[in-house]
């Protein structure tokens, strides 16, 4: 069996490591990283040059990149950066490996649904068609302006609204399962604290 | 005035302990140019519902009014005129005959209505339309899902209806067909200026639409419209924030 490692979070950043990546192919220069890093994500990604070059000064000092070379006049952004094999090998590394998804534990629609249903302050079921009717126009515009989008040019655009179409349908499911077991409960006890110990602490016996 | 009006439509089935209500006093109304999706639950009605819109049930009580007019005052006949004049169905299982081609098919309608002469040209004409225009001789069979559902929707729209029903319209189609499907849809009304209501279970189908009802267990128990208030720079703010995470 294949074991896929998954990154924790200790580990080297995304922008260091697509720094790594677009120098896979041939040494660029620190302006191309900037454009070339905005032009993959279709924009939807902007970085500062600053954060660029404090990323590159890291990964030379970790012995992934070197400096090969400056133009003439040139500021920071004109030095030439190159992949070494270590940087090469972290690159793979990197690709091969999977991104741990985090899953919203505190949320607040979660949390307004449990005081309903303990408080008896709302019909849960109201609480739910309030979430679901904006789920429903989310999608609405999040599908109309996927469709307008051009896959041959846009694809970037069009993979992150998919995602976003399809965690709004997941909600959507989510949402029908909640008020089906809601109808299978008639009453959610209110959750009791346990008792606090009253009075003084009782002494210790010597 | 509304293309569609329900009166406290009511539907049962069976009788005295083997009763079973599918709709209880619904009300509803549809205007003309609205695409309306039902949703809703298995067993909540949505079906029998549209049935009872498009007349091809009857109620136990309340009245359905097409255009004004009191479906159940009709006769068989007149009730099968109007349905044919004013009323174009799609159905999931696409309901097409295996041995016309698809401009048969489409022109069928036409035929049955004394309208023979107009039918080849008009059922090619809206063949086009829906993007089947290099496939008019083809029979159901040498089609894909996705393409008899179009031709299905070419057969519904040739008599000119002003009101489309479509149940379960992508039930047996794949996702690609199914995003045809839907976009035809839309055209329908935004480009060809007709009334749609459509029965569907999946919610990025229903997102097409302008308004979606919500049944369960036989009322309606939400109605809601989805037109985007969001701007294209708020949107493009969640896009990037979802980046971001």
């Amino acid at each position: 069996m294949i074991e896929t490692p998954v990154r924790t979070k200790t580990e080297r950043g995304p922008v260091q490591c697509a720094l790594l990546a677009l120098l896979a192919e041939e040494p660029r220069h620190g302006y191309e990283l900037h454009d070339r890093f905005e032009a993959a994500l279709g924009g939807h990604w902007e970085l500062n040059t600053g954060q660029i070059y404090s990323s590159l000064e890291r990964l030379a000092r970790d012995g992934l990149v070197v400096e090969e070379g400056i133009e003439k006049g040139g500021g920071p952004d004109k030095r030439l950066w190159a992949l070494t094999a270590p940087g090469r090998a972290e690159l793979q590394t990197w690709l091969r490996s999977a991104v741990p998804r985090e899953y919203r534990l505190r949320d607040e629609f979660q949390l307004k649904l449990m005081l309903a249903v303990v408080t008896h302050a709302e019909r849960p079921q109201q609480v739910i068609q309030a979430q679901r009717r904006e789920l429903f126009r989310e999608l609405h515009t999040l599908t109309t302006q996927r469709n307008a989008a051009d896959p041959a040019r846009e694809l970037a655009r069009i993979v992150l609204l998919d995602s976003a179409i399809m965690h709004t349908e997941a909600e959507l499911r989510w949402l029908e399962m909640v008020e089906t077991r809601l109808d299978d409960i008639r009453e959610q006890p209110l959750l009791r604290p346990p008792p606090r110990p009253r009075g003084r602490p009782k002494k210790r016996d010597a | 005035m509304a293309i569609l009006q329900t009166e406290n439509l009511s539907k049962v089935y069976g009788r005295g302990s083997a009763a079973v209500t599918a709709l209880d006093q619904v009300s509803l109304g549809v205007e003309p140019g609205e695409f309306v999706a039902i949703m809703g639950p298995s067993g909540c009605g949505k079906s029998t519902l549209l049935h009872l819109l498009g007349g091809l049930d009857t109620p136990s009580s309340g009245r359905v009014r097409l255009d004004g007019a009191d479906l159940a005052t009709l006769d068989d006949t007149a009730l099968t005129v109007l349905r044919r004049k004013k009323i174009g169905f799609v159905f999931q299982f696409f309901n097409l005959i295996p041995v016309l081609s698809a401009v048969e098919n489409v022109m069928l309608p036409l035929v049955l209505d004394g309208q023979a002469p107009a039918a080849d040209a008009r059922a090619r004409e809206w063949l086009t339309r829906v993007g089947l225009g290099d496939r008019l001789g083809n029979r159901p069979g040498e089609l894909s899902g996705g393409q008899q559902q179009r031709v299905a929707l070419a057969r519904a729209l040739v008599t000119e209806p002003a009101l489309i029903l479509a149940d379960e319209p992508t039930g047996n189609l794949d996702s690609r067909g199914a995003e045809e499907m839907l976009r035809f849809l839309r055209k329908a009304v935004d480009d060809w200026g007709r009334t749609v209501v459509m029965v569907t279970h999946d919610a990025r189908m229903a997102a097409y639409a302008g308004r979606i009802v919500f049944l369960k267990d036989g009322t309606v128990v939400d109605d809601t419209r989805l037109t985007a208030q969001t701007t294209v720079e708020s949107l493009m703010e969640k896009v990037e924030t979802a980046a971001q995470r």
